[in-house]
């Protein structure tokens, strides 16, 4: 089943968001309030609604309840991304919420309705020319990895029950080193919900439900991943 | 004789010592903007002030020949000053060149006199302008038998105004408001006229007011009374007279409301120039800086991540307001408008800026100051933000380095957090700086890394707790290779590794790069 997403506002942001999802082949439907907005999205090919989504009957219809991976609120109202962020985190404990903020108070205040994540662009805008002025080839081929459709890429992997890693000891593990693979560290439940970064030296032994975070050409995490027989989570 | 003459002017143009030494007394004289001019200007106002505090002192003590000595000492150094100024006032020698070729040129007869003449001339503009006569009258008080004149050294004050900027500036105030201030003399002028007439024709003749005696008191006692002082040593006693007093007090207070009004305007206009001037030679003195334009919040938080790395910053925007809020956060900022390539090339492109980065919302405004600075200088790293897709081949066409589309990159950002949150949150935390438990960095390898030359396995990564992703190797158009180490990789000069890992960890390796440390432990084996 394809990954279905609502982009909540059509704006600039929004429509850049649609794009690039539909590109890496989620279902995407664009909600929003604006005519013109709405005929832009029509025009680009997406399922449009003309909802405000500020009541829950809305939101319902959409399928917010369990038919929905992720909602992104990135319409041009600050004051309906908030109230969509809260009324969908209402109906839904589990989804992914990611909103736009261009102010540090008014991500505060998304946070705390219940966004997963707040995006400032402004902020990003201002790391990247900072990365590029600082780091040049660096950013450069971290932008690869993480943004392009080059060979290299990161993933993750989710440690199931019948994974060979359940049980090991982090620093016990080399075989990746023979499929080609960098392993960058993992997210341990036990530990709490922050990733932790393989360098920082701790032994830890694996278990279910940890999610460890690897860096390899394509083919390579596709090898990688079946010799780790766990089940895949997300995609790459 | 004549030949020789012009020969000798040939001579001196030719002469490199001769032009250097003359574009260094000029520039000691005369450039504000020169480095080593402030000290020249202190000790000057240093022999002036300690020279009229001698005059001070021997009023009521002992003559001293030490201060004798002191005082010529002075005086010849002023006197050198003057000549000096003289000198590079203009140059006899182009003059003279100048006519000489163009008699040759057009195959007349020159002479010499003419040409002289021209360049006496112009030497004597130098010798009445007011700044000389000044000089002049600070040197004259030397001369003994001209002891009268001693007073004269209260203008070396004046010579003061010469070593300061500030001072400079306000004296300009008075020329830019000649009108008002000419206005406001002839008004005071007729007022005192007509009230001292009043006074003396009332109270002059004998025995009517003991203290009005000529027409001088007169005028002395308006003007005392006029300018609010009024020290009340001659008193208006007809009716008359009290009656010109009311009207010279009621015209005092509007004199000095108009004048003081007058200079108060002029001087914060002033203030406003004086403090751009400020800025561009602050600006002048600092070497590789970034210019940012367009104050903005994606601007703030840019300028806070350069100001830890220790940037040098200068804030260009359009809004005064703008920049009065730049200034309040302390940074260095000028107000002024970015599409404009005469001001670009005051504010340093060209010349000392590094970078040039243009954060303005609108894209035309942007490709203009992209376009101006490019043209400007053809090595200035340039990066620009793009608001419309559409806009950005045209600002690479104009010359940008790098260009920043925040909207592309959020939503670059959000569908790939959706994807993989933990792998994304692994490798974006860092890069945002969220977590500040491992860092992303680069190693470049320089010259004298013992490491040169050696296969890169034998470095113990693992060791050091550091995750190495790839090497770039410079030699080959920056090419990226991940993970090295299952390949046999030569490392080179230039080198860069890029790699995870902690600060001190990182450190730790670079300092081991520089010995043999680095290398595994193969001998326990």
């Amino acid at each position: 089943m394809k990954n279905r997403v609502i982009v909540y506002g059509y704006t600039s942001l929004g429509s850049k968001i649609a794009i690039t999802l539909k590109d890496k082949d989620y279902e995407v439907l664009v909600v929003d309030f604006d005519e013109d907005n709405l005929l832009k999205a029509k025009k680009d090919e997406f399922k449009t609604y003309n909802y405000t989504l500020l009541n829950d009957d809305e939101l319902i219809s959409l399928g917010i309840e369990n038919k929905i991976d992720s909602i992104f609120c990135v319409s041009k109202s600050d004051k309906n991304n908030l109230f969509v962020t809260l009324s969908v985190r209402n109906l839904n404990r589990n989804l992914k919420i990611i909103s736009v903020s261009k102010t540090k108070a008014e991500s505060k205040k998304l946070l705390v309705a219940g966004a997963t994540k707040v995006l400032n662009p402004n902020d990003l805008g201002a790391l990247k020319i900072y990365r590029n002025l600082t780091k040049p080839l660096m950013t450069k081929v971290l932008d690869d990895i993480l943004f392009t459709k080059s060979d290299l890429n990161i993933s993750q992997i989710y440690i199931n029950k019948n994974s060979i890693f359940n049980q090991k000891f982090l620093k016990n593990i080399k075989v990746h080193k023979q499929f080609n693979i960098l392993l960058l560290g993992i997210m341990d439940k036990e530990l709490g919900d922050k990733f932790i970064f393989k360098t920082k030296g701790i032994n830890h032994k694996i278990d279910e439900g940890d999610i460890l975070v690897i860096v390899g050409k394509n083919n390579d995490l596709q090898r990688f991943r079946q010799y780790v027989e766990g089940t895949v989570n997300g995609t790459i | 004789m004549k030949t020789s003459i012009v020969k000798f002017f040939y001579f001196l143009d030719n002469s490199s010592f001769y032009t250097d030494f003359k574009a260094f007394t000029k520039n000691i004289l005369e450039n504000s903007k020169y480095k080593y001019k402030k000290y020249f200007d202190f000790f000057m106002i240093f022999l002036v002030i300690s020279t009229i505090g001698i005059l001070i002192y021997e009023v009521n003590h002992p003559h001293l020949a030490l201060f004798d000595n002191y005082e010529y000492a002075a005086i010849i150094i002023f006197i050198i000053e003057w000549l000096g100024r003289l000198w590079v006032y203009n140059d006899t020698r182009k003059i003279v060149i100048q006519d000489y070729e163009e008699s040759l040129f057009l195959a007349s007869n020159y002479n010499l006199k003419n040409s002289i003449k021209k360049a006496f001339n112009e030497k004597l503009k130098f010798i009445f302008s007011p700044m000389s006569i000044i000089d002049l009258l600070a040197i004259l008080p030397a001369y003994r038998p001209l002891r009268v004149l001693r007073i004269f050294l209260l203008f070396r004050l004046f010579k003061i105004l010469r070593y300061t900027n500030s001072l400079k500036e306000f004296l300009h105030i008075f020329k830019e408001r000649k009108f008002e201030l000419y206005t406001l003399v002839i008004l005071s002028t007729v007022v005192i006229f007509f009230g001292s007439t009043i006074m003396f024709i009332y109270e002059g003749p004998v025995g009517q007011n003991p203290n009005v005696n000529n027409f001088f008191d007169a005028v002395y006692w308006s003007l005392i009374t006029i300018s609010t002082v009024g020290y009340g040593d001659i008193v208006p006693i007809t009716p008359e007279g009290k009656f010109v007093t009311l009207i010279l007090v009621i015209n005092g207070f509007l004199v000095i409301a108009f004048s003081t009004s007058i200079l108060t305007t002029a001087l914060a206009e002033r203030m406003e120039h004086i403090k751009q001037n400020r800025i561009e030679s602050e600006v002048e003195k600092l070497k590789e800086f970034i210019i940012i334009c367009g104050y903005r919040t994606i601007s703030k938080s840019l300028i806070e991540e350069l100001i830890k790395i220790k940037k040098k910053i200068l804030i260009v925007d359009e809004n005064p307001e703008k920049i009065a809020l730049a200034k309040e956060q302390n940074y260095l900022a000028v107000c002024g408008d970015c599409t404009d390539m005469d001001f670009l090339e005051k504010i340093g492109v060209g010349k000392t800026a590094v970078t040039i980065i243009c954060l303005f919302e609108n894209d035309a405004i942007n490709l203009s100051a992209v376009l101006g600075a490019r043209t400007l200088d053809a090595n200035i790293k340039i990066v620009t933000l793009v608001n419309n897709i559409e806009v950005e081949s045209k600002l690479k066409l104009a010359g940008a380095n790098f260009l920043i589309n925040p909207n592309q990159i959020s939503a670059m950002v959000a569908s790939e957090y959706i994807g993989q949150p933990v792998a994304f949150d692994a490798l974006y935390g860092i890069l945002l700086n969220e977590d500040i438990s491992a860092e992303v960095d680069e190693i470049e390898i320089v010259e004298g890394m013992q490491i040169i030359g050696f296969d890169i396995n034998q470095i113990d990564f693992d060791d050091y707790n550091i995750v190495l992703i790839g090497v770039i190797d410079t030699k080959q158009n920056h090419k990226f290779i991940f993970n090295p180490t299952n390949i046999k990789y030569t490392i080179k000069q230039n080198d860069i590794l890029i790699v995870i890992g902690y600060k001190s960890s990182i450190k730790e390796l670079k300092t081991n790069f520089f010995n043999n440390k680095f290398l595994k432990v193969q001998d326990e084996k």
